[in-house]
Formats: C-alpha cells, sequence, structure tokens
C-alpha cells in the first residue's frame, strides 16, 4: 500500500524522480529521460530488494534535506554528497535502516556529481506516465509533477516498506573514485564520414572540458572545434543517447537521457553506454578526453558492469577480470563454458598452462570440432 | 525507372543500428521509412528496446546485453530487405485540423506575406489546400514534421528563434508545415494557431498524430470558434 515516507524540508540543488526511462515512445518524439548513471540507480534499488526498475531520486552535486515519515530502508550510491543521517556521516552502497522522523541531509560534493537513493518498498510513488516514472523537465511531465522537489513535498513509496530482502555489495567490490575518471570511450558516429580522418583525430587527441552550459540534455564541451568536410547539417534523423554532436559553430555537444529524440547536426561519435554511468559523475569543469573502441569492446564494458549486478543479487564474489576470456568468431564475441555450463575463466587453468602464452584449444560448437591456438591473457 | 539505391545500416551507438533509405526529403523514400515503422510498432521484437522516425531513416535501438551488433545487424537486414516488399503502412489515418489564421497568433503573417509577395488570403489557401504527410516527428513530444508545402510558401527559419513559442502555433520554413504541441523555444514561421491538443501525457496514446498520418489543415475565423473547440478538447482528456 501506498506510504508516505519523505517530506521535503530543503530540495537541494535539482533532485527529480527517475527510473530506467520511458521507452516505447520515441518515434512519436518523446524523450527516453531516466537515471543519467543507470547504473548505479540499479545498485541503489538492488541493495534494498526493490526491481532495478523502480523509481529513485537522482540528487544533482546539492543534496536536500529530507525528513522520514516512516521507518524504511534506504541505500545511496554514486557520488559522495556528504549525507548525513541526523548528523552522521553514513557510507553508500549499503543498506541502511532508517527510524521514523530520522533527517537525511547533505553537505559538500567530495566525489562524483549525482547521488542515488532508494527506499525499501519499491520505491518511490508517482504516477506512471508513459510506462515510466521519469521526470522530463522540459515537457513538465513524470515524475513528481514533472519538476524536480521543492519545499514541502512528501513523496510515497509504492508498496509495504518494512522488512525488505537488502543485499550487500559483494567482497571484490571496490568503491569507484570519480575524480579518476579522465578518458570515455567512443564509437564512430553515424556521421563520421562527414569528417577526415585527421578532424577525427583531433577529437581523440584533445582535451575537452565540461562547460556550464550543461544538464540533463546533453553536456556542451569547450576544447577545439570540430569541422565537417562541408556541412555538418543533415535531414533530421534520431539521437541516441551518447551522441556527439556538431553545431554548426565547430561546437561539440554528448546527448544524454533528456536529449530530444530526432536532430539535424551531424554526430561524430557516440559514448559508449558504460561509460555514459560514468559521464553522468562528471561536472562543469572537469576534463576528459576521448578513446575510440570497437563496438564488441563497448559490450564488453557493459558486460563488466553486468557482472557486478549478478554479483550483488547472487550474493557471489565480483571479479572484474572474468571477462578477459573470450573467443571472437568473424567480430562475435562468445562466452566461454565449460562441459557442466560454469563460465570458464584464466583461474580455470592449472600453473602449467598458465605459464605459457600459447595453448592449444579445441572449441565444440554444436557438431562442429575447431581446434585453436588461443593466447592466454596474463592481465 | 531509376532504381532506388539499397538501404544503408549505419553504427549510431554501441546500442542502436541507424537504417538510411536515403539522404533527401522525398515521400517515395519516406514511404519505406513508414514501412519499417509500422513494421517493428506491430512485432514485438524482443531485443529492440524503441526506435525513433526520420524523413529517411529508422534509428533501433537494441538491448546490447542480449544481442551482439553483428547479430542485430543480420536480423534487421532480414527484416527490411525480406519483409517489408509490400511497403505497408498501417494504421494511416487522415486529420483535419482547424486553425486560425489571425494576427494575434499568427506572429510572421506580415513577414511571411512581405517576404513571398503573397496576400493574407492566398497564404491561407496555399496552406489549406494541400494534404500533407507525417513524414516524422521529433523536436518535442507529439511535434509533426509534415512535407509538401507548396514552393510558394517557401520562408527561411528565423533568423532568432523565439524563447517562447505558444501552444498550438503552425509554422512554417523550408518545404515543411509544423504544429508546436507544447510551449517551446522555436525558429519556425507561426502562421495560426489550433486549438486541437496534439499531446497528451496521460493518454494511452500520448499524440493525436503519428508518422504515416495525412493531415488537411481548415480555416476557422473567429475566436469564439477557437475556445468552443479548446473547451470541448479540455473535457476530452479529462475522462
Amino acid at each position: 500500500m501506498s506510504t508516505p515516507v519523505i517530506k521535503v524540508d530543503y530540495p537541494g540543488l535539482m533532485t527529480t524522480v527517475q527510473d530506467l526511462g520511458r521507452y516505447g515512445f520515441q518515434s512519436l518524439g518523446v524523450p527516453a529521460s531516466g537515471a543519467l548513471d543507470l547504473f548505479q540507480s540499479r545498485l541503489a534499488n538492488i541493495l534494498v530488494g526493490n526491481f532495478e526498475t523502480d523509481a529513485v531520486l537522482e540528487i544533482t552535486i546539492l543534496g536536500p534535506k529530507l525528513v522520514f515519515l516512516e521507518s524504511v530502508v534506504i541505500a545511496l550510491t554514486g557520488a559522495d554528497l556528504t549525507a548525513n543521517l541526523d548528523g552522521e556521516y553514513i557510507p553508500r552502497w549499503e543498506p541502511i535502516k532508517v527510524e521514523k522522523g530520522s533527517e537525511l541531509s547533505f553537505g559538500e560534493c567530495r566525489n562524483g556529481a549525482r547521488a542515488y537513493l532508494s527506499v525499501s518498498g519499491n520505491g518511490f510513488d508517482v504516477p506512471l506516465v508513459m510506462g515510466s516514472r521519469s521526470t522530463y523537465l522540459q515537457g513538465n511531465f513524470g515524475g513528481y509533477d514533472g519538476r524536480s522537489l521543492q519545499k514541502e513535498d512528501v513523496l510515497n513509496s509504492v508498496s509495504d516498506t518494512h522488512k525488505p530482502e537488502t543485499k550487500m555489495m559483494p567482497s571484490g567490490f571496490v568503491q569507484p573514485d570519480y575524480s579518476e575518471i579522465k578518458k570515455i570511450r567512443i564509437v564512430p558516429g553515424a556521421q563520421n564520414q562527414k569528417f577526415t580522418p585527421s578532424e577525427f583525430q583531433n577529437l581523440t587527441s584533445s582535451t575537452y572540458k565540461i562547460s556550464n552550459d550543461s544538464d540533463r540534455i546533453g553536456y556542451k564541451l569547450e576544447g577545439p572545434y570540430i569541422q565537417p568536410i562541408d556541412s555538418v547539417d543533415i535531414i533530421s534523423e534520431g539521437n541516441p543517447a551518447g551522441a556527439i554532436q556538431v553545431s554548426g559553430d565547430g561546437v561539440i555537444t554528448i546527448l544524454l537521457s533528456d536529449r530530444g529524440t530526432t536532430g539535424g547536426y551531424s554526430k561524430i561519435a557516440s559514448v559508449i553506454n558504460s561509460d555514459l554511468n560514468l559521464l553522468a559523475q562528471l561536472m562543469p569543469g572537469d576534463s576528459i578526453s576521448f578513446v575510440l573502441v570497437s563496438v564488441d569492446e563497448a559490450r564488453n564494458a557493459l558486460m563488466i558492469q553486468e557482472k557486478l549486478i549478478h554479483a550483488v543479487l547472487n550474493g557471489t564474489d565480483f571479479n572484474e577480470n572474468q571477462n578477459k576470456n573470450r573467443i571472437t568468431i568473424d567480430g562475435v564475441s562468445l562466452e566461454v563454458v565449460d562441459e557442466s555450463g560454469e563460465i570458464f575463466s584464466y583461474s580455470s587453468f592449472n600453473d602449467e598452462v598458465k605459464a605459457k602464452s600459447q595453448v592449444s584449444a579445441e572449441v565444440n560448437v554444436g557438431e562442429q570440432v575447431f581446434n585453436l591456438d588461443a593466447e592466454i591473457d596474463n592481465n | 525507372m531509376r532504381k532506388m539505391s539499397e538501404p544503408q545500416y549505419v553504427l549510431s551507438s554501441d546500442d542502436s543500428i541507424l537504417v538510411k533509405f536515403g539522404e533527401e526529403i522525398d515521400s517515395k523514400i519516406n514511404s519505406k521509412v513508414l514501412s519499417l515503422s509500422s513494421y517493428l510498432t506491430n512485432h514485438q521484437i524482443p531485443e529492440i528496446k524503441d526506435f525513433t522516425v526520420g524523413y529517411s531513416t529508422v534509428l533501433i535501438f537494441y538491448d546490447s546485453l542480449k544481442i551482439s551488433h553483428h547479430l542485430f545487424l543480420q536480423k534487421i537486414k532480414e527484416i527490411v530487405t525480406k519483409r517489408l516488399k509490400k511497403n505497408k503502412i498501417s494504421d494511416q489515418k487522415i486529420v483535419e485540423i482547424p486553425v486560425l489564421y489571425s494576427k494575434e497568433f499568427g506572429l510572421d503573417l506580415d513577414s511571411v506575406a512581405n517576404q513571398t509577395g503573397l496576400a493574407l488570403e492566398e497564404i491561407i489557401d496555399l496552406h489549406t489546400s494541400k494534404e500533407y504527410i507525417v513524414y516524422t516527428m521529433g523536436f518535442s513530444p507529439g511535434f509533426p514534421y509534415l512535407g509538401g508545402l507548396d514552393s510558394k510558401l517557401d520562408v527561411p527559419r528565423l533568423k532568432k528563434p523565439r524563447i517562447k513559442v505558444e501552444k498550438g502555433s503552425v509554422g512554417i520554413t523550408g518545404n515543411q508545415t509544423g504544429i508546436y504541441p507544447i510551449e517551446s523555444p522555436g525558429g519556425w514561421n507561426i502562421i495560426g494557431r489550433t486549438p486541437l491538443e496534439l499531446f497528451n501525457s496521460t493518454s494511452d496514446s500520448p499524440t493525436l498524430l503519428k508518422p504515416g498520418d495525412k493531415v488537411k489543415f481548415f480555416e476557422i475565423t473567429t475566436l469564439d470558434e477557437f475556445d468552443q473547440i479548446n473547451h470541448l478538447e479540455g473535457k476530452n482528456f479529462k475522462k
């Protein structure tokens, strides 16, 4: 049953209700919206026993002051915005029991830019708008009355908040230090052919600063201008999240969750999905550079993030390097499993094999047997 | 007859593929776009998360954890080359849209008249005489890009876009016309306003129009008529 859980005493800089986004309506011009750091939004929910798709609060740079109207379990993930519960600093990435009447406040932004707050009871109960609870600020719909939170707002939880099936982060999980994010990985964009190879290299060899003109629609970057061979104008086509758009003046903008569904500027490249979660933790003034990767590498990066999610859900250990073993056939990455169906990893080798750099491998795909020379990646 | 070029499949991001049927604003090219878009609307393909429709393109988003780029590309190619032969566009409807072409609402009527050398009545006649197709939607929720505007009405975008264009405003630029469903910034020449609701976030079908629909404008002449229709619209959405 829907229960009032939080009253806003002070709204902070910008706090919005978000879930994983609004899908199925982009062909009608309705933007996807959703948490900018989808990964941390999912983790926050899982830790308090919610569905990954439940609604959380996205707290930007300067946090709100919230009063709890009911005993709940909360989790905070993402940025370190100096969260205090009744005056005491509380850790991130763990479920925390909060008594009715307690106050959660935030201080200095120490690391990252966006924190995610989940509450037990399947998250925040705002109306589903086109299948999603995400706030779309420009359209004034979704989330809490289509806007960011204000003083005196009361947020309900969807269901009963007591006795949730909480989870813990696995051993092997290291809290991210967002100040270390310097490189953002990209794949070529739909109009990369509109730029010379040397201009593309200009993009990947330069450093760009995130400008003050940055929000949930996109980050405008300061740095070397990018010039097309002829014109950047195209007839309107769809914009993916992460698209690096070049406007007529040569300025580049990375398009994010609240971007317009279509646009008329060329897209030279696109930030890969795993790194969009990192980008969400940067703020105006931070510097980045771009690294070109293949679409398979992009998928692999996403799978590593997924491994952590699986480890939290299943209560197993997390080892980032498990994913390093893969077989690629004609550009397709295959997961390697042994006969019992367990994922086969480097640690499955005995020491004698580990000492070698190359081994012979036999791969059975259906009825066919392939004999391969396999390189061992000792990293 | 000139053979149309084969569609191109372009990597657009690590979870989307752009299917490109051409590079121009052209009704034949757009009909292929609409045929793919109605196929995607009518078939639930588990790996597909969403898609957007452009003038000559469809951008398809997929779940890159479920399927690799390589396999998804094969799947889309198969759909485009084998399943779209009939070029069928489903549920295409004709929507008649009332417009009050007054100087109060049509902020750029005088400027359009000056640029084109047409009288006010001629502008209205030309705008209401044609049947338009919704080529694509975007810019803001429910904004239709209507192709096929009479070339006599071809005017460039405003040099300085307006920060605020009223909801319902009807604009023209190039050989296109469109309607602003919600209050937003905008750079098109505004020639009138419709009392119809083009977007309602709380409805199951949130937009009045969808890509492929046909639109015909008709003139209403008094503010009373405008308010009456507007009032009825409000009631419809309160249901």
